[in-house]
């Protein structure tokens, strides 16, 4: 009777231990994501300590050898369209602003030649404000690219859509945040 | 007229995502056309940048933090699955009886 009474007890540590070892081998990457996604620290830890939770909630449902990093991506991914909705917090952007870390909004000049600026030795902070100045689903698609260097074809299974729409939103998060990062680096006129 | 490449062909020339004959195209496209080779340099300017950023870390507690969290979570799923095992019994042997009833019910009438 006590054995019966404890089993869902041991199936759960059992699937505890494995699901900790996966998580421990993505611990660097998912922070990652969770920072690059979200744009700070405070809110990475709340958005990836969530998707964690959530991911062993439904660990039943995970594909044993499939990989668990791209499973919890989909999870920390729509965690976070969930978050902004929710929050609604974020301002609404125009695709030519960019936050220049001092509480203005610089436009972009479509009349600069972008080919005189190198982004090469961009600062950190003035990379994470363009990536957050674009949409969210630019954001995500350049994130898992550029930064995690998922394929194509893994970041539509991530994200539920065509390829065809992963290499549109990639371009053109890639191509605003060339914009942004030109004027960020032009600086206040 | 010569036809412009998709825009979006640019980007995955740069990621190496398209076939052979995709890729002769836009390396075509950008040596007839030097926005189109601007471009192409912007593209790889920003990617190397994307690669290049530093690593985020979170404070050395995060990480315990979020594995004592999760082991709360085991711990309320496993209360949950045993109380769920619990009522399924119950309802199992509930029904069983009713049967059981049903059937002695049946064998008194005949009789």
């Amino acid at each position: 009777m006590a054995g019966w009474w404890r089993q869902p007890q041991a199936r759960v540590e059992q699937d505890l231990a494995v699901f900790e070892e996966l998580v421990a081998r993505y611990e660097r990457q998912a922070y990652r994501v969770a920072y690059r996604l979200t744009g700070n620290h405070e809110d990475a830890q709340d958005l990836l300590q969530e998707a964690v939770c959530e991911a062993f909630r439904s660990f039943a449902r995970f594909e044993r050898g499939t990989r668990f990093d791209r499973w919890l991506y989909r999870i920390m991914t729509n965690r976070q369209i969930d978050r902004v909705r929710r929050e609604s917090r974020q301002p609404v952007l125009s695709l030519d602003q960019v936050d220049a870390g001092d509480g203005t909004w610089e436009v972009a000049d479509d009349h600069a030649d972008p080919g005189d600026v190198l982004v090469e030795d961009l600062l950190d902070e003035r990379l994470q404000a363009a990536l957050n100045a674009l949409p969210r689903e630019y954001r995500e698609a350049v994130v898992l690219v550029d930064m995690e260097d998922l394929s194509y074809e893994e970041v539509a299974r991530v994200l539920r859509c065509p390829i065809g729409t992963v290499r549109s939103r990639l371009h053109r998060g890639r191509m605003l945040l060339r914009e942004a990062l030109t004027v960020a680096d032009q600086g206040p006129q | 007229m010569r036809r412009r490449t998709d825009e979006s062909h640019l980007s995955a020339y740069v990621d190496e995502m398209l076939s052979g004959p995709e890729m002769r195209t836009v390396a075509a496209e950008a040596r007839l056309d030097e926005s189109t080779a601007a471009k192409l340099a912007h593209l790889r300017q920003v990617v190397q940048a994307l690669r290049e950023a530093p690593e985020p870390s979170p404070p050395a507690d995060f990480w315990p933090q979020v594995y004592r969290r999760v082991r709360q979570v085991a711990l309320a799923e496993a209360r949950r699955s045993r109380w769920r095992r619990t009522l399924a019994t119950a309802g199992g042997s509930l029904l069983l009886v009713a049967a059981l009833a049903a059937l002695a019910k049946w064998l008194l009438r005949l009789g």
